[in-house]
């Protein structure tokens, strides 16, 4: 399939954006947040921590791993979760992989598979108009 | 009314679509630029002698942010998607369970019980009629 080329580098702006920098954004935005409005009003926290810069390696430190230990324990036992919802909930796959199996089984009707394979053509097809 | 509320779904779909990956971003900006420029330029000494202006920070932030966010995501999509891909079909039993009912067809295992078993669970998926979650 040929996209755009301008199509092309929006996606991989988008992918670059989203996936990687914005953690560099938020980070930076909660950092200065929770520095300038909480820890420097109020003097527990500000004897705590006495510089930002301090404050920053600290979070860094802590919520690197917490989010790496917090993604494991998702892929292990969320995602799971996760992909059986959003498959239970996607009737177009049900509905390829049952003509698939029809086909296969000798269940579907020639005409059903004409609607079915018509079906595909369009899908493939529409990125061409 | 199905037809309306169908309607009302798509347009909720496209909303979020919206929001979630074209003007999402621009909110970021705005706010990483508000936020970092009152909260860390303005008022450091070094910091503002070279941003003296919260407008020209915001254009040379753009203008290294956009090309840089390229070339991360062109890696991104070359090297990492695969790795994405792999780990969350690996974690998908519904697929698998798909795929290898349909080999088993194929190969001749499958028994008629568990054909039957598997396309009447494929149908309520397609018309939406499976357990409520």
């Amino acid at each position: 399939m040929k996209e755009g080329w301008g199509r092309r580098r929006w996606w991989e702006f988008r992918q670059g954006h989203t996936v990687y920098l914005i953690f560099v954004l938020t980070f930076i935005n909660f950092i200065l947040i929770a520095y300038r409005l909480l820890i420097e009003r109020v003097t527990f926290f500000k004897d705590l921590v006495p510089e930002l810069w301090i404050f920053a390696l600290m979070f860094i430190l802590v919520y690197v791993p917490a989010a790496i230990l917090i993604g494991y324990w998702h892929r292990r036992t969320q995602l799971r979760v996760e992909t059986t919802i959003i498959n239970q909930q996607n009737p177009v796959l049900a509905k390829m992989i049952r003509t698939l199996l029809d086909v296969q089984t000798g269940k579907a009707s020639q005409e059903e598979i004409e609607d079915f394979r018509d079906m595909l053509k369009r899908i493939e097809n529409k990125h061409k108009k | 009314m199905v037809f309306q509320k169908k309607i009302l779904r798509e347009f909720w779909w496209a909303g979020r679509m919206g929001h979630a990956i074209y003007l999402t971003i621009s909110l970021g900006f705005v706010n990483f630029i508000l936020i970092t420029y009152n909260f860390l330029i303005d008022g450091n000494e070094i910091l503002e002698t070279v941003l003296s202006e919260i407008w020209i920070f915001s254009i040379i932030f753009l203008i290294l942010y956009i090309p840089v966010s390229i070339l991360i995501g062109r890696w991104h999509s070359n090297t990492q998607i695969h790795v994405d891909m792999e780990l969350k079909m690996f974690e998908d039993p519904i697929l698998a369970r798909m795929i290898r009912t349909l080999l088993d067809v194929q190969t001749g295992k499958a028994s008629q019980e568990e054909i039957e078993d598997f396309r009447n669970s494929v149908l309520k998926i397609e018309k939406q009629e499976n357990d409520k979650l």
